[in-house]
């Protein structure tokens, strides 16, 4: 890795054309990613004006096998010349994994302040929520009722249209 | 009641067990919601825990959306019609019934938020276009959950589609704005819209009342073609009917406006794409404003009165649209705008009868077609900058009713 001097901390294009920078992940992890795919996450973003050495930044909110999907992830959305329809495929690709893991990419991705992360992964779990009964949505995402059977029921009458 | 479903595949993890949206702070989970966006699921989430129950109602996106009406068996020839709309033989009057009386009685249901009696369907009351309207719910109801709705979309299910001549679907769009009252309505109408075919121009099917451009040698002279009879009736129906709908649906934005109040953006559209009323922040403060100042006119429950009116209408025979590679027949845009605005600049271009003169030209180019979709999308917007090219106008009136 080359080092340069830190450069001024106005501009947000690549100081250093090619720049690796490197991240620690919560597991003890060391990735690398290129400073153009890391600007893609504001966190990253601040941090790297901050100091243009080459201490890793330490992640402590992401595990290691995350990490390494989203370092995918924003390399992915960082090179050039990839038309919008095949992006859009590769994306549904990524998204195509376990429930648990879109929202391990939904935290990491607020963490890191991913905006296009986000956004997909939030659709995901909009798409699963929509369409499907209330016990279809409790199964689905394994949540543990609390409402009474008469809270529910009312919830249901008074919204009786949603429930046809 | 919720039916047995087999065990999710593909993207479901429920065999970890975890609670997956409990991991999630509020601000995440609300983020979620806010792209759900179909009242309907939105409002089954109500039912699923306390910590939905209580983020639903902030979800700042919300649209609503009626799925298509079923048709009824045929029992098209109803008997006894109270009202005003008799029955009457000939193209004119199913166009009226279907386009006007329909959805006017569905609005008229909506708006008086009153949920709608679950009859078997049909009943006493039905449209004469068929459609099955007694068992939609009042969407002043529906939205009631959602306090803190931002961005409203609403979309109203379409009658069976208007009938034109020759029992062709009429092609319109209509587009009007509202602040208290309304502010301006364009409509945007022909005979066909149909692709350009190279060289020679589609067939004629229109049959004998289309017209042909004036003789080139009084072009200079009169720049404009003149409107049949027929058809300027035809187009007087066309805006009758569009006004009829958007003040109906000026009747459930201040219903909506009223019970929402962190709304700042609201459209409703029809189904099929031919209506679309739409307020933005400044228009709903307007609104909201106009509602201290006036007493609750309710003698006319189904809509709010319609001010005088100014008109400005264009019309083209025969529209080239190359850039979307259409062609009009029949084409026809009219500006209306209450007399009281019209007024300042009409009086000023009483002699030129050009087109889109000072603020009824911003009112034109704003009026947005957009957002609609579909390929005659582009078509509508080229047809409303050509004619507005049009150096001929005609201007009509029209009282309040």
């Amino acid at each position: 890795m080359s080092s340069s001097p830190p450069p001024s901390s106005a501009a947000a294009s690549p100081s250093c054309p090619k720049k690796m920078i490197a991240l620690r992940s919560s597991d003890g992890e060391t990735f690398e990613i290129e400073e153009a795919a890391a600007l893609q996450s504001k966190t990253l973003e601040n941090m790297i004006d901050e100091d243009c050495a080459g201490t890793p930044i330490p992640l402590p909110n992401v595990t290691g096998k995350i990490l390494a999907k989203v370092v995918e992830f924003c390399s992915k959305h960082a090179e050039p010349g990839v038309d919008d329809e095949s992006l859009r495929a590769w994306d549904a690709e990524f998204v195509n994994v376990e429930q648990a893991t879109v929202f391990d990419y939904i935290l990491a991705a607020n963490f890191l302040e991913i905006p296009t992360l986000l956004n997909l992964t939030c659709n995901v779990v909009a798409d699963m929520i929509r369409g499907k009964t209330p016990d279809e949505i409790r199964k689905f995402f394994n949540i543990k009722s609390i409402f009474s059977p008469e809270e529910e029921e009312e919830v249901r009458r008074e919204n009786h249209w949603a429930f046809e | 009641m919720d039916l047995p479903r087999p065990e999710v595949e593909g993207e479901g993890g429920e065999e970890d067990g975890e609670d997956q949206l409990g991991r999630l702070p509020d601000d995440l989970l609300l983020h979620i919601l806010d792209r759900v966006h179909d009242a309907r699921s939105l409002a089954r989430c109500l039912a699923v825990s306390k910590r939905l129950s209580s983020l639903v109602p902030l979800t700042p996106t919300v649209s609503l959306s009626f799925p298509r009406p079923r048709l009824l068996p045929a029992s098209s020839e109803s008997e006894s019609e109270p009202g005003r709309w008799r029955r009457r033989s000939g193209f004119l009057s199913r166009l009226v019934d279907r386009f006007v009386r329909g959805p006017l009685r569905f609005l008229h249901r909506v708006a008086s938020a009153k949920s709608a009696s679950r009859s078997g369907g049909g009943g006493d009351d039905d449209c004469d276009c068929d459609c099955d309207y007694d068992s939609r719910p009042a969407p002043g109801e529906v939205l009631k959950p959602f306090r803190g709705i931002e961005s409203l979309r609403v979309e109203l299910p379409s009658c069976v589609d208007a009938v034109g001549l020759n029992g062709k679907r009429t092609v319109l769009r209509w587009t009007a704005r509202f602040g208290g009252e309304m502010k301006s309505c364009v409509v945007l109408g022909a005979n066909s819209l149909r692709r350009r075919e190279d060289g020679a121009a589609a067939s004629g099917e229109e049959g004998a009342l289309e017209l042909r451009p004036r003789a080139v040698e009084e072009v200079e002279l009169e720049p404009g073609p003149v409107i049949a009879e027929e058809e300027l009736k035809l187009r007087v129906v066309w805006i009758i009917s569009c006004l009829i709908a958007a003040s109906a649906r000026h009747y459930l934005l201040r219903q909506i406006v009223a019970d929402h109040p962190m709304l700042k953006s609201v459209a409703i559209v029809d189904s099929d794409k031919q209506g679309k009323v739409r307020m933005l922040e400044e228009e709903i403060a307007e609104m909201r404003r106009s509602f201290d100042s006036e007493a609750a006119d309710s003698s006319s429950a189904e809509r709010i009165r319609v001010p005088d009116l100014r008109m400005k209408l264009w019309y083209a025979p025969e529209l080239e649209l190359p850039e979307s590679g259409y062609v009009m027949r029949g084409a026809t845009m009219v500006l209306i705008a209450p007399a009281s605005e019209a007024e300042g600049e009409e009086h000023g271009k009483a002699k030129e009868g050009g087109g889109g003169g000072g603020d009824l030209g911003d009112v034109m180019r704003s009026a947005s077609f957009e957002g609609g979709g579909g390929e005659d999308e582009a078509a509508f917007r080229e047809a409303a900058t050509e004619m507005g090219k049009l150096k001929r106008t005609y201007t009509l009136e029209m009282n309040s009713f």
